[in-house]
């Protein structure tokens, strides 16, 4: 049953043009990031860790944040139009795997835009001249930045599922980003979900992960994840739906 | 007047000044985190670094809370067919100035609160530096104009796409561009529109690598710069309004 709810969530998006963005805003941030590195190399002297924090700096801050609320405002936003909620909960389909169908979505294409960054970090990297092997904790970031993509992607669909306008759960995002940067800079970064993409990815460069901090930030990543998921799925069981 | 009245109308209970109180307050936020430890150097600047940073931090956050903003008013009409209903008794071109005019007073308000955040702050922080009139003269003209012409081009696109999805990600896609050529020579810089919030600035910094001071000082208002953005606005809103003007309802 979920896979065939996974699939019709896919077929929503099929032809949308949430994909675009996916792939726009990795290909826009390698080449500015590129050419900014490239600009900089009097200061800019770690080579491929430089490069990656050209690569993932802002974007990771404020933008792909505000894009995973957009893809998860998006995905609610069919279900608010017209009377597809009369619909959606009238189908024999228990409320949880609605709720998780669109959060796997939301998955596929956070997993799809990390491989994606990391496909283009690679080749930016041979391009710019940089001939020795690459971090062996790119692997690692990518993945972190799945992981806190997707407790960003389950608060998002909570708020986007409770918020009818498109557009706010797209500011909170970005507002969520912001104060994501104030968070991890106090060090109270893994109590705050928006936090965990900056962390994960490493991406100022100064955040790597010790090998004891590892496990609180997977913890933290599934918390902020079964939270918002558990309180999805209570507010579609008890609430009323206003199609 | 009468356009206008009907825009505050719809705007009723869709919590416009709850989004744009909340994001601000993040951004204020976030500009007293940039000023703390603050030493005696950086209070005789303190104004300047001000005048400096805050065009930046428009850079990321206006562009994104214009869109919601225009968005989230346009969207109203798209839901059953108004724009067929609406223009059996108002023109396009009012309702299109209508709505523009309707996102300026929020961009005005917020530019007022940013400039009230500059003096405030300066005040409890001790900053020993006077701000010139001229300082908050240009960097309203500056941010205001600039936020304008991206609120006019997410406007066309948010009446164009029924699917919000495409004049959010303009917004978007629009703060990243303009932070990111920041960072870029001032040539690549006038090519991007967001960009103008940096550009279009009167102080420049001066970072020493090797004594790791920043100096911030006076530049003039770039006038060329200013007159390309007005005049691009100017086609950008006749274009827009003819466009909508002339499109099935």
């Amino acid at each position: 049953m979920l896979l065939n709810v996974c699939v019709s969530e896919m077929k929503k998006l099929h032809r949308s043009p949430v994909w675009i963005a996916f792939i726009i805003l990795p290909i826009l941030s390698a080449v500015m990031g590129t050419f900014n590195y490239l600009q900089n190399l009097g200061i800019l002297t770690q080579q491929w860790y430089s490069l990656w924090t050209q690569h993932t700096l802002f974007s990771s801050y404020f933008f792909l944040p505000a894009l995973i609320g957009v893809m998860c405002a998006y995905q609610w936003r069919l279900e608010h139009h017209e009377n597809n909620w009369n619909s959606l909960m009238t189908l024999p389909i228990p409320t949880w795997q609605i709720v998780i169908g669109k959060l796997i979505v939301s998955m596929l294409l956070v997993l799809l835009t990390q491989v994606f960054t990391g496909f283009l970090f690679i080749i930016s990297g041979r391009l710019a001249g940089l001939t020795n092997s690459i971090p062996e904790e790119l692997p690692r970031w990518l993945l972190f930045g799945v992981l806190s993509g997707i407790s960003i992607a389950a608060v998002q669909l909570l708020l986007a599922m409770i918020i009818r306008s498109f557009a706010i759960p797209v500011g909170i995002s970005l507002m969520g980003g912001i104060l994501g940067l104030f968070m991890a800079i106090k060090g109270l970064g893994l109590f705050w979900p928006y936090s965990l993409l900056v962390i994960g990815m490493n991406a100022n460069g100064r955040w790597t992960l010790a090998a004891g901090e590892i496990i609180p930030y997977i913890i933290s990543c599934i918390v902020f994840t079964v939270i918002p998921i558990f309180i999805s799925v209570r507010y579609l069981k008890i609430h009323d739906i206003e199609a | 007047m009468k356009a206008l009245q009907l825009e505050m109308f719809k705007a009723t209970r869709k919590h416009f000044g709850l989004i744009v109180f909340l994001i601000e307050g993040v951004q204020i936020l976030w500009m007293l985190w940039s000023l703390r430890n603050l030493d005696a150097h950086d209070l005789s600047q303190g104004y300047l670094t001000f005048f400096y940073q805050l065009p930046l931090f428009n850079c990321i956050i206006l562009p994104i809370l214009v869109s919601v903003i225009v968005s989230r008013c346009c969207d109203l009409e798209h839901g059953g067919n108004m724009f067929k209903e609406l223009f059996t008794m108002q023109k396009p071109a009012s309702l299109f100035n209508a709505k523009l005019v309707f996102t300026s007073i929020y961009l005005v308000m917020i530019l007022i609160v940013q400039m009230l955040a500059i003096l405030v702050i300066g005040h409890i922080k001790g900053f020993l530096d006077s701000p010139f009139v001229s300082d908050f003269v240009f960097f309203f003209l500056s941010q205001f104009f600039v936020s304008l012409f991206l609120a006019l081009l997410i406007q066309i696109l948010a009446l164009r796409f029924v699917n919000q999805f495409v004049p959010i990600i303009a917004g978007l896609i629009a703060g990243f561009l303009g932070l990111m050529s920041m960072f870029f020579p001032p040539w690549v810089m006038r090519l991007v529109p967001s960009a103008y919030y940096g550009l279009l600035s009167t102080v420049s910094m001066n970072w020493d690598t090797t004594t790791r001071i920043v100096n911030c000082f006076h530049v003039p208002f770039s006038w060329v710069d200013f007159s390309t953005l007005l005049l691009v606005l100017i086609l950008l809103y006749l274009f827009g309004r003819n466009r909508f003007a002339h499109r099935e309802a």
